[in-house]
């Protein structure tokens, strides 16, 4: 079955992306396909190449890197929550005239026709958070 | 059509859990995950306004999350199953589509 993933709560505020990635793993491991995964609202933080947990913390967007790369996953960031955050890719921030950018590898940056794609050609929408 | 209701909020701090069982049908079924579970605490899903036992869907837990919030399964009430996610991810293909009450 293909599922889509939309994450909506910022991860220094609520346990939603991990609750997302262990969900996320778990149909990967039953076989499952994920068709995307879309952080939206306070969600966009986990795209930030610029954060710096403490040490016994886990870094969450690091851990959605490896299983995007392992998995080949689609991890979208919306663009309008995303530019309220301060989450910018290196094209966007050109575009734009700004300097710095911090988007993790791994991630894209696009907009909610993405999450309405993703919700009409898998199977199931499942949200967090 | 056969709805997974998901609920992630603790009953005391928001009206999610009230607002899906007064909507969800035989056919259904509600899964409690982060601070949802305390829900499924039997003190807590007993209150006269909550009264989880006369629930006709099936009620499901997320195992990590009562551990994590220190629910021992002996506290929790009798309705409800534990699961892991492995099973979080078998009822979502088990029903026609999911609802998350946040």
């Amino acid at each position: 079955m293909q599922f889509a993933i939309l994450i909506n709560s910022d991860p220094n505020q609520s346990p939603a992306v991990r609750s997302a990635l262990k969900f996320t793993r778990a149909a990967l491991e039953a076989g499952h396909t994920i068709q995307r995964v879309f952080f939206y609202q306070g969600a966009v933080t986990t795209a930030s190449d610029m954060l710096l947990p403490p040490q016994n913390e886990e870094k969450v967007g690091e851990l959605w890197s490896e299983l995007a790369e392992k998995y080949k996953l689609e991890l979208v960031v919306c663009i309008a929550a995303a530019q309220r955050r301060g989450v910018w890719s290196e094209a966007e921030a050109g575009r734009l005239g700004y300097k710095a950018h911090n988007l993790r590898a791994d991630y894209t940056i696009s907009g909610l026709g993405q999450l309405i794609e993703a919700s009409v050609e898998s199977d199931r929408l499942v949200s967090f958070g | 059509m056969a709805i997974l209701h998901t609920i992630n909020q603790s009953p005391d701090t928001g009206n999610q859990l009230l607002a899906c069982v007064s909507r969800a049908l035989p056919d259904s079924a509600i899964i409690l995950y982060e601070d949802g579970v305390y829900a499924a605490l039997d003190k807590i899903a007993a209150r006269p306004n909550i009264e989880l036992q006369k629930l006709d869907c099936k009620l499901y837990a997320v195992r990590d999350d009562c551990e994590a919030r220190g629910l021992q399964q002996a506290a929790l009430s009798k309705m409800v199953k534990l699961i892991d996610y492995p099973e979080f991810v078998e009822l979502v293909t088990q029903y026609d589509v999911v609802q998350a009450w946040s």
